[in-house]
């Protein structure tokens, strides 16, 4: 699954990445603002013999009781937390108001062998965060302080330009369709580096809008943040003040803050967080920059009053965080970009299945993985999180799986099915084929050359029975998924309820989603300027010629010594041939530093000023380096022509003349070349 | 799959036929380090009910079955002579979406299929006509090899201790036409006796195949008419039989087999050579009559199976090869945990997995077969989890409070060092599959051990610390490890999870793959790299006008070392591809590869004569005016040659015929 991301690519990318979802509208419609109800996609009705699951059963619902339940998560927790080498899990469910089970597998501290108790230990709830960033909103919105259509400008002391002419607005932030590109720099540092302070944070870089506002959904952090600001700003408190006294407080959730470092009565049941159990490592207390959008640590117990709150519409015991009518409209008001795919309600996620209402958020900080889900029409609330990313980001496929489970298990229903023929089938195949990227990236930094990497650059190929595969999108056994068309651009998972689909534009797929992400990130076919199909091969085969050029340079000098034979250039031919070696080797040594740069800026090897004077280093080099080297490449070229030489010498010269040029092209385009040092 | 990891599996699978559950023992970094392996204690004991198991085998298996990319999976319970729960997952078809029914679907339960053939040998023992203790001499009509002084019994045959050594060829077929009789097979594989009977585990289907012989000889019927007259019949298992191919009746409900379930079916169903040690295909209904058959007989409830005094003496009489570690028992192998006494076989084909367990206090018994390995072997994770964590949940013991002895580091340093399994070859080419599968024991400074094949669950190696003498148990865990010592030195180890199959056996020096790999592989780079450079060399003379000044027997013996080298390298290359191959789908070995063997060996004859080249090459080379880093690189060449043929016929890749 896409979660995978995060993966192996480093904490700032890696939280910042797992940091959250959301939902749009079709392709230049902005949000139907005022709709306020979501008609539930209800699939047409599927004869049953249809109707499949992964385990080919039809299954019949079970009572939702805490034995059942029990007996159930100690089957599925104790195994898939060793197989994922995932430390400890707390999961809780809450059903008509109570809690109905909340337990702790494994454990919060892996060397003092401390399990994870549901009431007390804390977790890092990432993402989830943005819920009551969203809620402090939403009751902002209900005082009248705040109004979802405002351009945000109204309320801020600093400037977000306009893109298009059109501004920011609040709606636009809680359905992640404000445009901004991703910006992954200090989104996560780990305890005791300097912190910026939210409002330094936000004002040092407002990052890039590449999408008009309302269009398109980019999941963004720095928007949350944004939002956390505005509530600060319009509530006359900090963001951390007014959480607590306006949501924690009234709810009770005494094991939960969104300040950091943690307060010191909260210290001692902080569950540690590791990348992998078995590594044994505890990982420092991340701090997350962008607060609003991820820095709530709190207890599974904890949870459950949240969940029970926003069931309750609101109400929780005496107290009341929203009235029925705003926990109403946020959430039922959703943003359709795509159809029938789910979508952004205001700040959470649709996870509609079997026909049951479900909403949703995740969290993902480096080492913490969490989601929650409120099955609304039911009265049930889910509650996982693990303190450990696990083998190949097994935290994410086990949330995934405890959650379609449990929705199968207590909830079943029907699920979108259909036929279309198959020559229409293979011809929709055809269409969607091909590279796409997300919408969910970094455009205007070096970041950029992620676009030539999975995932953010992805590939759908038919596959040999007409079915269709995206290679982001794999289930619990690594396998791509494959999708079946069961209406007009509309596939389903063939071995499950997942749905993905796309929007057509003059016969051309312009963008598609799939559901899990669908909500907050769409893929879009990547533009030929940039397209992995041809850069990749180009550069690699052009820097694997440039290298040979360079290492040639020695080992002909040791051969003509060995042999005792002269170098037999001379003239402006031996000057071209010096320089075009020197261009060369200077091209392929940049493009090591860029190698070495980029993984030490990645995994916060570099702190932020060293990372900072190390990138203006290199990114200068590169652009005196590749201007001068596709120079000379070409004016090798040209004289190399003109000369004497062999066939095969006049071949390389202009192989040399293409492979710079090549270079230089990516060096503009991924913007290697740049002067400034936000990402 | 890679050959270490094929390697590996043998170490570590439950007992298989096939060799292909995979673990990887080559994770270079091994620490000590504390690892997770139980959960902290639950709070209470749930009942084993029908509710409670199927909720937990419903959170258990789905999950597990989609992560590890495995089609189906049957499950039966059964409790009290009763079955409690029997309950198929996924697919028994997967592209015809066929689900499993634990009524009508047919599994290959590989090995389990022994525990059969054991009681229809106690059957044959209650009635005078067998006695375990009799040279099996007595029951057959030809003889097996001679090797030392004591007689192969028939209790050495039940409890895997013949001592023979492990053969690959028509273990396995694809093609019915090849496929032959009982008899034929025992007659026709005669492998080397490499132990001397009775005393050291080593898992041996041919045993079972001679077994199967015996009842045949005995009873007068076919192997498989007595499986169906006295076993299946009583029992009322109408859906089981070991005949194949399988017969047409069943052929509809029977289940593909997946390496992975998103991949294609296994090509064929697969014909087990030596039959009566795992040839049976039944259903998980039909195992759920076996196992309470097993679990009321001590009582006198299945009298029609065995009486009481033969299922006692079947259950009970125990082989430990290094006591206290769990040993066998006639037939099943102990798998005693939390204090309960529990009788079990696994069962693996190349793509099924199955494994079957008594609980003899309780009266439950647990069967469960996958017709996947799934993605990197998950299937055996999956396996031996489920029954760990069923016993823990349903008859929970703490993990025992025991201090660490003071002779831990003594005697952790007693045992380090480099070991092999006992299941193996010593006379065929898999030795050289041996060799990749040695292993070292490594003592940490603190006097625990980590023993790189035996993993938990997160895929770490477990941490074994000494709790009694020359007895470790790993830390956070239940299972054991026991040395047995001969005048102070290790003769071999033991462990709970496998000491019935195999134990581990320590390496000499002369046989250590801490050298002969090394130096393959340097030898091997060495003739690659002339094959390489020469031809370059000869280009850059060419092109510079320039020639090498060498006697014209100089040049002769220069070619003949270049075609020498191609020799060699081609040699490795062929016996590891055709290993590579034999081993991914064992029907290769059926005899229809034999041609290759013959070929291969032929080339090792060449090369041997090769190697008498590169030595005269380099005398020649040291006669005439060549520099010094000729002079060198022809001793280099020579002592390659001669290193490889040394190797290849240690590890028997160079034989006068096709047995392995």
């Amino acid at each position: 699954m896409l979660e995978r991301y995060h993966e192996g690519f480093h904490m700032r990318a890696h939280a910042a990445t797992l940091l959250a979802m959301l939902l749009l509208s079709r392709g230049g419609l902005a949000a139907d603002a005022g709709e306020s109800t979501p008609p539930i996609s209800e699939p047409p009705p599927a004869p049953d013999t249809h109707v499949t699951s992964a385990d080919g059963q039809v299954s019949e619902p079970r009572p939702l009781t805490r034995e059942d339940l029990e007996a159930w998560l100690d089957g599925f927790m104790p195994y898939a937390l060793a197989t994922g080498d995932v430390a400890g899990a707390v999961v809780v469910v809450v059903k008509d108001g109570s809690t109905l089970l909340q337990k702790g597998y494994g454990y919060a501290d892996v060397q003092a062998r401390k399990p994870v108790d549901p009431e007390t230990t804390l977790f890092r709830t990432g993402s989830i965060s943005k819920l009551t960033t969203w809620t402090a909103v939403m009751q902002l919105v209900e005082q009248g302080k705040l109004d979802l259509d405002a351009d945000v400008n109204e309320y801020l002391d600093f400037e977000i330009p306009p893109r298009d002419g059109k501004p920011v607005t609040l709606r636009n932030i809680l359905t992640h369709t404000p445009g901004f590109e991703e910006c992954l720099k200090d989104l996560i540092v780990p305890e005791g580096t300097p912190f910026t302070p939210l409002e330094e944070y936000i004002k040092e870089w407002v990052p890039t809008r590449i999408f008009p506002p309302g269009e398109v959904p980019a999941y963004s952090n720095y928007a949350t943040a944004l939002a956390g600001y505005i509530v600060s700003r319009v509530s006359g408190l900090s963001f951390d003040e007014y959480v607590e006294q306006n949501i924690l407080a009234p709810l009770g959730m005494e094991h939960s803050t969104f300040r950091q470092p943690l307060p010191e009565g909260l210290r001692e049941f902080m569950a540690k967080g590791y990348a992998r159990a078995s590594d044994g490592k505890a990982r420092p207390f991340e701090m997350v920059l962008a607060a609003p959008a991820g820095s709530q640590s709190a207890s599974g117990a904890d949870m459950a009053r949240f969940m029970i709150a926003h069931l309750q519409k609101g109400a929780f015991g005496e107290a009341r965080i929203l009235q029925p009518e705003t926990a109403e409209q946020m959430h039922t008001t959703a943003l359709t970009v795509l159809p029938r795919v789910h979508r952004m309600v205001l700040g959470f996620y649709e996870q509609n299945r079997n026909g049951r209402r479900i909403i949703s958020h995740a969290g993902d900080t480096a080492w913490f993985h969490s989601d929650l889900y409120l099955f609304i029409d039911d009265g049930v609330g889910l509650f996982i999180s693990m303190n450990s990313a696990g083998k190949e980001g097994a935290a994410g496929t086990i949330r995934k799986a405890v959650f379609e489970q449990f929705a199968d298990r207590y909830f079943p229903g029907p699920t979108l099915d259909g036929e279309v023929d198959p020559q229409t089938a293979a011809e929709h195949a055809r269409m969607i084929s091909g590279l796409y990227q997300i919408s969910r990236r970094p455009q205007t930094s070096f970041l950029r050359l992620l676009a030539l990497s999975e995932p953010f650059k992805t590939s759908v190929y038919v596959n040999d029975d007409g079915t269709i595969s995206v290679s982001a999108a794999k289930n619990a056994a690594g396998v791509p998924i494959k999708w079946r068309e069961v209406e007009p651009f509309v596939w389903r998972d063939v071995d499950g309820k997942n749905l993905l689909s796309a929007q057509v534009v003059d016969g051309r797929v312009v963008r598609f989603g799939f559901e899990w992400v669908s909500p907050f990130m769409v893929f879009e076919p990547i533009p030929a300027a940039i397209s992995p199909a041809w850069v990749s091969p180009a550069l690699l085969g052009g820097l694997i010629a440039l290298l040979f050029t360079a290492l040639a340079w020695p080992v002909s000098a040791l051969v003509r010594r060995h042999y005792g034979v002269a170098y037999a250039l001379t003239g402006r031919d031996a000057v071209a041939h010096r320089w075009i070696r020197i261009a060369s080797t200077a091209v392929v040594a940049v493009f090591i530093l860029w190698g070495v740069t980029v993984p030490l800026i990645m995994s916060d090897s570099l702190s932020s000023s060293t990372a900072d004077a190390w990138l203006w280093i290199v990114q200068l080099l590169s652009a005196i380096v590749f201007f001068g080297a596709a120079a000379i490449g070409v004016w090798n070229a040209t004289v190399v022509l003109r000369s004497a030489r062999k066939w095969y010498a006049k071949t390389w010269a202009v192989v040399l003349a293409l492979a710079l040029l090549v270079v230089l092209w990516v060096g503009l385009v991924f913007h290697l070349i740049a002067f400034d040092v936000n990402y | 799959m890679r050959l270490s990891k094929l390697v590996a599996a043998l170490l570590c699978s439950v007992s298989s036929l096939s060799v292909s559950l995979a673990a990887d023992v080559n994770d270079p970094d091994l620490k000590a380090d504390d690892t997770l392996q139980s959960e902290p204690p639950a709070t209470s004991t749930p009942e084993l009910t029908r509710a409670d198991v199927e909720a937990w085998l419903d959170g258990f298996l789905k999950y597990e079955l989609e992560r590890g990319d495995i089609a189906g999976a049957v499950v039966v319970i059964v409790k009290d002579g009763e079955v409690l729960l029997q309950k198929g997952y996924g697919y028994a078809d997967v592209e015809n979406r066929r689900p499993v029914d634990p009524e009508r679907t047919l599994f290959r339960v590989g090995s389990v299929a022994k525990l059969f053939t054991d009681t229809a040998v106690m059957q044959l023992v209650e009635q005078g006509k067998v006695k375990l203790d009799e040279p099996i001499g007595t029951y057959l009509d030809f003889e097996v090899r001679e090797g030392f002084d004591k007689p192969v019994t028939v209790r050495n045959l039940i409890t895997h201790t013949g001592g023979f050594e492990e053969l690959l060829r028509e273990l396995m077929h694809s093609d019915p036409e090849r496929f032959g009789s009982l008899e034929d097979y025992v007659k026709r594989t005669r492998p080397v006796r490499i132990f001397p009977p009775g005393e050291v585990p080593s898992y041996c289907n041919y045993c079972l195949a001679v077994l199967g012989y015996i009842i045949e000889r005995v009873s007068g019927e076919t192997f498989d008419d007595y499986m169906d007259r006295h076993i299946f019949r009583p029992l009322g298992m109408q859906r089981s039989t070991f005949r194949q191919p399988l017969p047409e009746a069943f052929a509809a409900d029977m289940s593909k087999g997946y390496e992975r379930g998103s991949g294609p079916a296994w090509p064929y169903f697969e014909l087990v050579g030596p039959a009566p040690a795992g040839s049976l295909s039944a259903t998980g209904a039909d195992m759920a009559r076996f196992m309470i058959a097993h679990l009321s007989a001590e009582d006198g409830g299945a009298a029609t199976l065995l009486q009481p005094q033969t299922a006692r003496l079947m259950h009970n009489t125990l082989f430990r090869a290094t006591p206290p570690v769990n040993g066998m028992a006639l037939g099943f192998f102990e798998a005693n945990r939390n204090g309960q006494r529990i009788l079990e076989h696994g069962g693996d084909t190349q793509v099924f997995h199955s494994q079957l367990a008594l609980f003899m206090d309780a009266g439950v018994g647990l069967f469960v077969s996958f017709n996947s390995t799934g993605r990197e072997g998950a299937v055996g994770g999956i396996r031996s989890a489920l029954f760990e964590q069923f016993t823990d949940r349903y008859f929970p013991a703490p993990i025992p409070d025991e201090p660490t002895l003071p002779t831990a580091v003594e005697h952790s340093r007693l045992v380090a060092g480099r070991y092999q399994t006992s299941r193996r070859a010593e006379t065929t080419f898999y030795a050289a599959v041996g060799l990749l599968g040695q292993f070292t024991v490594n003592a940490n400074p603190d006097g625990t051990l980590v023993i790189p094949p035996l993993r938990g669950l997160n895929g770490q190696p477990k941490v074994w610390r000494e709790v009694a003498p020359f007895v470790w148990r790993e830390v956070s865990g239940k299972e054991r490890l026991a040395a047995k010592i001969e005048n102070g030195r290790v003769r071999f180890l033991g462990h709970d999870g496998s000491s019935g199959i195999q134990v581990f056996l320590p390496v000499p020096a002369s046989r250590s793959a801490g050298w002969i790999m090394p130096l393959a592989l340097v030898s091997a780079a060495s003739l690659l790299l002339t094959l390489l450079v020469w031809p370059v060399a000869g280009l850059i003379r060419r092109r510079r006008g320039m020639v090498l000044e060498l006697t014209r027997q100089q040049l002769l013996a220069r070619r003949l070392v270049y075609a020498v080298a191609l020799v060699h390298l081609v040699f490795l290359v062929g016996w590891v591809v055709l290993i590579q191959a034999g081993l991914s789908d064992l029907s290769l070995f059926d005899g229809r590869a034999d041609g290759w063997f013959h070929v291969l060996h032929l080339l090792g004859f060449i090369g041997l004569v090769g190697a008498g080249v590169a030595i005269w090459n380099a005398w020649l080379t040291w006669q005439g005016p060549r520099g010094w880093r000729a002079r060198a690189w022809s001793l280099v060449l020579a002592t390659s040659c001669v290193a490889l043929t040394w190797i290849a016929f240690t590890l028997n890749l160079v034989r006068l015929d096709a047995y392995y």
